[in-house]
Formats: C-alpha cells, sequence, structure tokens
C-alpha cells in the first residue's frame, strides 16, 4: 500500500483507532495483520519470502544465543546467508550473470529462466488471478519476475538483529509474533528507517497509551511528509522525468537545471517517506529513529552522509565499515575501507554499473575530503578567508550540494550512456532552457523554494515563522489546515509510487 | 474567548479543526471556481466553450491532432454550415465521449468528425490521468458522471473538496483571466495553428507492438458510435496522417471493425502518401502545420463530409 494512495488514508485511521481500543495485549496481534496487509497489497505472493527469513532469523537468533564459539558463528552465517541469498537472487542475479555472461562469453541462464521464475510467476498469476476474479482487486499478473519491494530494507533491518545477537547486544525474542512485527511493522517495512533490534523490538512489549500531544506530532510529521512528496518531489519528477527520459534531445542547461531538480526530489520523495513513516508510528506510541537532517544544508560530504538516510548510514557503518578496521587502520587502508562502504552502498541501491559509480564517487569526495582537508585550510588561511563568515557557510552549503548534483546524475540517469551524455553536456552547458510551459516552470520554482523556506525556519531555528511550533494554537491549526489545501492546491494526485520502494 | 479555546479538549480542537479545513476549502474552491468559469483566453476556456457554449452543426472532436488538423473556417466555407473543433490535447476517447454527452445535453449537431490515434484503444494510464481536465465540470454536468468513476473509485470521495478539482489549475486560470493567454493563444472556431516545417529525426519503421484493448475504452467508443445513431447525427471516424511510416496496429484494426459493424464511415489517414515522409506538412512527426492541415482539411472537405 502506498503512503499516498487513498486507501492509506482510510487503512490508517482505522488501525490506529484499533490499537488503542483494543488491550494491549491483543496489539500486536493487530499491528502484524495489518502490516500484512499494508505488504500484501503490493504483491501478494511475496510475503512468502518475508515469513521465510522471519522464520530464518527467529530461529537463528535463540541458536545463536543458545550457542558459543564456532556453533556460535556458524549460526549468525547460516541466518545472514539466508537473508543475502534472496537479496542476491531477487536483485543482483542478473546483474552478476549478465556481467560474468558477456566477460567470459558465457551463456549461463538469467532469472526469468530459471524454473523458480517461472514457478513464482506462474503461482503469481494463478492467486492474483483468483482474488481479482473472486474479491475483484487489481493484482498484477506477470510476466516476468519483479524485485520485492523494500526487499533491501527489511533483509537489512533482519540481518542488524542477528549480529547484534552474535554481538551480545541483544537478547533472542523469544516471542515470535513480536519478532515478526519487528520485521514487518508496516510503517517502516517497505522504506526504512531501517530500525534496530535494541530501539524497537522492546517498543513492541510497551504498553502504549494515547496521548494527544503525540498524536499532533505524529500527525505533524505525516502532514509535512505528505506536503513534501506530493506538493514538491512529484511535481518535480515531471520535468526530471521528460528530461532524463530523453538527454540527447536536451540542453546542457536544460540537463543542469533537470539535476538540481532531480536532487530535491530524491531528497523529498525519500524524506517524505521516513517522515510519514515516523509520524505514523509515533500517533501509536512507537519512536523510529531519524532518517534525515537537512542534508542541503550540509557543509562538507562528510556532513552530507551524516545527514542523509541516516538509518542506512550508520548500519553500514556497524555492520561493514568498523568490522573492515574503520579508521583505526594505516591510512591507505582506512580509506579503501571508505571506498568498499560507498561501493558496497551503490550496490545496495541498485544492481547497476550507474549505481555502483554514484557509490564511488561518493567515496572519492570523503577520501579527497579528508586528504585535501588541511591543505585546503592552509590554502584559505593564506588567502585570509574567514571560514566564521555567512558567505563562507554559503559558498561551503553550495560547492556541497554542487558535488552531490553531480553524483545524482548516476543515481538518476537510465543508463551508463545516459550518464555519460548528460555529464559531458552539463560540462559545456549552452541552448535554452526547456520548460513544456511557463506553468510547469513557475510550480516548480515554487516548490524548490518553498522548501528551501521551510527547511531553513528548521536549519536556522527562526522560531518567529515556525508557526508549526507557534504557541498560539489558532496560529499552529491554521499552519496545518493551510498545508492540507496546499497539497488539494499544488500536490500531484497521480503521481505514483515512492522512489526508495526499489531499493 | 482567548481561555476557552486554550482549554479546548482534544474532541474539540479535532473538531475545531476540521471545521477550519472544511471552511478553507469551501472558500477557496468558490473563489477558484468563479475564477474558472470566467476565463476568456486560453486552454481552459475552449473546454468550457465545447462543453458549455458551442452549437456549431459540424464539430470535431478529437486529441490534439485534430485540434490542429482541421481548419473549421476551411470546413464552413465548403460545407456552409458552421464547425467547431474542440480537440484537445493529450486526450482519448474518453474525452471525446465527454464532450459529445455534454453537447447533446444542449442541442443535437448535425456533423461530428472523430479524429482518433492509431493506438487509441490501448491501456494507458494518462488517459485517464488526463481526465483530471473535466472535474471542474463534473459538479454541474450529470450526464459526466462516468468521469469520476473512470478516474477511480475514490474519486468521488476526493470531489468533496472544493479545490480538488481545481488541482494545478491556479495559474491557468489567472492566465486565462488575463490577456497573457490571448496573446500567446492563436485559435480559429478551436482550430489551433501550427506554423514552421519538422527538421528533426524520423524514427525508422517499428514493429507492431502488442499492447492489450483497454476495454473501458472499447465500450466507451461503442457508446459514443450508439449516441451518435440515436440522436441521428452524422458521423466520421478518422485517424489523420502522422509523418513517419506507422505499422499496423491491433487498435486500429478494432476500431475499423466496430465502426464497420456499425455502418459508420472510416478513414485512415495514417500512411497515407501525400502525407507520409512529407517534412514541409509537418510541425513534429504527430501533427501537422498550418500548410499540412490545410491541404488535409481541403481533402477532408472535397471527398469524405
Amino acid at each position: 500500500m502506498l503512503f499516498n494512495s487513498f486507501e492509506f488514508l482510510i487503512y490508517f485511521p482505522v488501525v490506529t483507532l484499533l490499537f488503542f481500543i483494543l488491550p494491549h495485549r491483543m496489539r500486536w496481534i493487530l499491528l502484524l495483520i495489518a502490516s500484512f496487509v499494508f505488504y500484501m497489497a503490493f504483491l501478494p505472493i511475496y510475503v512468502l519470502i518475508l515469513l521465510i527469513t522471519i522464520v530464518i532469523d527467529y530461529v537463528a537468533g535463540i541458536y545463536i544465543e543458545q550457542s558459543a564459539g564456532k556453533k556460535r558463528t556458524w549460526y549468525l552465517i547460516l541466518s545472514l546467508i539466508g537473508n543475502i541469498g534472496f537479496l542476491c537472487l531477487f536483485k543482483y542475479y542478473d546483474f552478476i550473470i549478465g556481467n560474468v555472461n558477456s566477460l567470459l562469453a558465457l551463456q549461463f541462464p538469467l532469472l526469468k529462466d530459471l524454473w523458480l521464475s517461472k514457478c513464482i510467476i506462474v503461482g503469481n498469476n494463478y492467486v492474483n488471478g483468483w482474488l481479482n476474479g473472486v474479491i475483484g482487486t487489481n493484482f498484477s499478473i506477470l510476466t516476468h519476475i519483479i524485485l520485492p519491494i523494500g526487499l533491501s530494507f527489511h533483509t537489512f533491518q533482519a540481518m542488524s538483529y542477528t549480529i547484534e545477537i552474535y554481538r551480545g547486544n541483544q537478547k533472542a525474542e523469544r516471542h515470535f509474533g513480536i519478532y515478526a512485527l519487528y520485521v514487518m511493522f508496516y510503517p517502516q517495512l517497505v522504506a526504512g528507517p531501517i530500525e534496530r533490534p535494541q530501539n524497537i523490538l522492546h517498543q513492541f512489549h510497551q504498553k502504549h497509551e494515547f496521548d494527544f500531544n503525540r498524536l499532533v506530532e505524529g500527525m505533524k510529521m505525516m502532514l509535512w511528509g505528505f506536503f513534501k512528496k506530493l506538493v514538491i518531489a512529484d511535481r518535480l519528477a515531471i520535468y526530471v522525468n521528460s528530461v532524463y527520459g530523453n538527454p540527447d534531445h536536451h540542453t546542457g542547461v536544460t540537463l543542469i537545471f533537470a539535476t538540481v531538480l532531480f536532487a530535491f526530489q530524491i531528497y523529498c520523495d525519500f524524506s517524505a517517506y521516513s517522515e510519514i513513516a515516523i509520524g505514523a508510528a509515533r500517533v501509536m506510541g512507537f519512536d523510529l529513529m531519524t532518517n534525515f537532517r537537512r542534508p542541503y544544508f550540509a557543509r562538507t560530504m562528510a556532513d552530507f552522509w551524516r545527514r542523509w538516510h541516516i538509518s542506512l548510514s550508520s548500519w553500514f557503518t556497524d555492520y561493514l565499515y568498523i568490522p573492515l578496521g574503520g579508521n583505526r587502520v594505516a591510512v591507505p587502508r582506512a580509506y579503501l575501507n571508505i571506498m568498499i562502504v560507498f561501493l558496497v552502498s551503490g550496490l545496495w541501491h541498485g544492481a547497476s554499473w550507474t549505481f555502483m559509480i554514484w557509490g564511488g564517487i561518493n567515496g572519492v569526495y570523503l577520501i579527497a575530503g579528508k586528504l585535501l582537508a588541511n591543505p585546503i585550510k592552509r590554502c584559505y588561511n593564506w588567502l585570509s578567508v574567514d571560514m566564521n563568515s555567512t558567505m563562507f557557510a554559503i559558498y561551503q552549503r553550495l560547492s556541497t550540494f554542487l558535488m552531490a548534483c553531480i553524483a545524482w546524475v548516476f543515481f538518476r540517469a537510465n543508463s551508463l550512456e545516459d550518464a555519460t551524455t548528460i555529464i559531458t553536456k552539463m560540462a559545456v552547458p549552452t541552448g535554452k532552457l526547456w520548460f513544456d510551459n511557463p506553468s510547469m516552470l513557475i510550480y516548480t520554482l515554487t516548490a524548490v523554494i518553498l522548501l528551501l523556506l521551510i527547511e531553513s525556519v528548521s536549519e536556522f531555528k527562526w522560531n518567529k515563522v515556525n508557526f508549526y511550533g507557534s504557541s498560539f494554537w489558532l496560529t499552529r491549526y491554521t499552519s496545518y489546515a493551510m498545508t492540507i489545501i496546499l497539497i488539494l492546491l499544488l500536490g500531484v494526485f497521480d503521481g505514483g509510487q515512492f522512489i526508495y520502494f526499489q531499493f | 474567548m482567548k481561555k476557552s479555546l486554550l482549554t479546548f479538549g482534544p474532541v474539540a480542537k479535532i473538531l475545531a479543526f476540521a471545521l477550519l479545513v472544511i471552511a478553507m476549502d469551501a472558500g477557496l474552491g468558490a473563489v477558484l471556481r468563479k475564477g474558472y468559469f470566467s476565463q476568456k483566453y486560453g486552454v481552459l476556456s475552449r473546454i468550457t466553450y465545447a462543453l458549455d457554449k458551442t452549437r456549431a452543426e459540424g464539430l470535431i472532436l478529437g486529441s490534439s491532432r485534430a485540434s490542429h488538423h482541421y481548419i473549421t473556417d476551411s470546413l464552413s466555407k465548403a460545407k456552409n454550415m458552421s464547425f467547431y473543433n474542440a480537440g484537445k490535447d493529450g486526450q482519448s476517447i474518453f474525452y471525446h465521449y465527454a464532450v459529445l454527452k455534454s453537447v447533446l445535453s444542449r442541442y443535437t449537431p448535425k456533423l461530428i468528425v472523430l479524429d482518433l490515434l492509431n493506438d487509441e484503444l490501448y491501456e494507458k494510464s494518462e488517459s485517464y490521468d488526463r481526465l483530471a481536465e473535466l472535474l471542474p465540470y463534473c459538479r454541474d454536468h450529470k450526464e459526466l458522471n462516468f468521469v469520476e468513476a473512470l478516474r477511480g473509485p475514490y474519486e468521488k470521495y476526493k470531489m468533496q473538496s472544493q479545490i480538488y478539482p481545481f488541482n494545478s489549475l491556479m495559474i491557468s486560470i489567472a492566465s486565462g483571466n488575463s490577456s497573457l493567454a490571448k496573446n500567446r493563444f492563436v485559435e480559429k472556431n478551436g482550430y489551433l495553428p501550427l506554423f514552421g516545417k519538422f527538421t528533426g529525426k524520423v524514427d525508422e519503421l517499428e514493429p507492431e507492438r502488442q499492447l492489450a484493448i483497454d476495454k473501458h475504452k472499447l465500450e466507451v467508443y461503442h457508446a459514443f458510435i450508439k449516441e451518435c445513431r440515436e440522436r441521428n447525427i452524422k458521423l466520421y471516424i478518422t485517424i489523420s496522417p502522422y509523418l513517419k511510416v506507422l505499422p499496423s496496429s491491433g487498435s486500429t484494426k478494432m476500431l475499423k471493425e466496430v465502426a464497420a459493424q456499425n455502418h459508420v464511415p472510416f478513414y485512415d489517414f495514417s500512411n497515407d502518401e501525400h502525407f507520409v515522409l512529407q517534412r514541409d506538412f509537418f510541425w513534429d512527426t504527430g501533427h501537422l502545420n498550418n500548410t499540412g492541415a490545410a491541404l488535409f482539411t481541403k481533402m477532408i472537405a472535397k471527398s469524405i463530409i
């Protein structure tokens, strides 16, 4: 189910109301059923993958806790193989086999040719055909295997559970339903934030009383999330999709403009999902981790990565970077560790060379940032640049944003060829700025200006113009109402799903 | 008063908030409605004219191709009857049927030319999305109820908002009420001329695409023909010229079959030798320029209508 669908507008209040009506001991059942419904609204058959990994990790968690030595390690490895196995099969199989085939001139079968794929397609089409015929649903009839929605998110969350038990930081959950809920909790099931067991698992055992202030806080976050998705992200997507869908036909100026818009689009799209997820959980009394902290106000790329997709960055730090040695190794090795993390992060986002390059570019940024920090500082001192001035802060923010934009080209481009074309054209920006009609440009620019203004209010704590946080009841509630009105007035209602669902 | 506001309980606060949203929605919705229907120029005023005002004896219905391909003044001169071109860019048979229903609720035209695409009947989500252009009319046009149904099961609930039908139209409404749109817009009884020649690349012949026929579109196509037959309207169905050579399409085959079953004249000008690969007659690969439109209209007036 999409957060930005009409179904969710019915689903969310019904589930929340039932959550508070039901006694505490029944709530996990409600949330689990609700999460099943939420996930199965996409493609019911894929819930089996979730169930298999839940069973594997639940059992593995108990065995890891109960055993010691090599056995303990083996149970962890088995659990990781189970999780990564599904990820590799559905997400990376074609990428790996395709590259091996073309490199070695072999003809290994692709995913669509495997008997397993055929079974899944036949099974899916039988179940969905039956559901569509009997209940009148509109589930997809597949012609080829598609990636299970949110696979990378719930796999990483499940992996953090067994790793934390292995490390002794978390006790194995004995309640199967609660563990299933840890993986399946609907607000963060398909696009995060990727939670850790220490933060969320105990919350499913706690009793949450209805709290009006939490309701308002949660709804406020959700409202802002809807605004970002419908008014900003989906509006910008119209222009970005037109340009990136056909980069050969657009000028360098247009491609630069579209890339800048994409930077805002992806931020609004993904952070909107996180805000709706965190808000929906907060209404019911659950606290999910912060996933974004206004990344485009970052002054360095290292700072950007401390503000962007925090739950994934910290996952990679805890479970990949630090085990590799982190920065407590020789300097070249530490740089290699950074590069490995960013290449894997690129691969996590998608099985293609464009995502790998995107990760690689960000790795280079971070390494270069560390290597050049002192020489650049000396250079600024020599030039007598006031590094505490507002102008210097603006310069740093703009240059960080520009660097992020260059990397985004590879993230968004449909192919490596397209990305090369775009970068080449952007390097020598000529020609006119393309736009379909003036109103398209006005709406697009209004969306970006609104975002920057509202984010500035939070970043620089301009409390006098923070109507959401006003001490006057009427001002606060009028600002909420205005947000709804703006969504109705300017929102794009046929925009479709969130970008990060595909990862 | 201030004290009572501050001491509101949760339920009262929620109710007050809901009332505030409803009031703001109703107020702004009324302003937008007034602004929308007072437009004199621009694309939106063309829709209003087609649905609510035209009394032309001959109507041209179709997508942007219709609006750029049929010179109404030439047709009027040749046939000695009034014509209006109600073609609308990006629209499909759903929209054309909506215009027909609205027109029939006011009067019965003598003749209709329905200009369709060569992939008209295929499933395309944008055919449903684009119907949003008709939402401002749904409240006062009961005959357009099917538009809400086609937009989805929740559309009737969304339409409870007074602002929703005017979503993303604020700038167009402002422009349509100013002289800005007048200066940007050249229109002659609905005909929108395009000037200039196509200089881009013409793609090579693509193989026939095996796309699914949209059952709703097929139903509406049948209904369109039925309405015209019941009202004794002379109906001509056409596919106007394209620049590039097009493969045979299942959609066109279906359109032809249904037209033949109902004894409706059907003329397929895609791949017509007068136009195909003739860049001088085209503005882009799918639209004739004014010169091409003049030739095409002449052919239509002389040998068809």
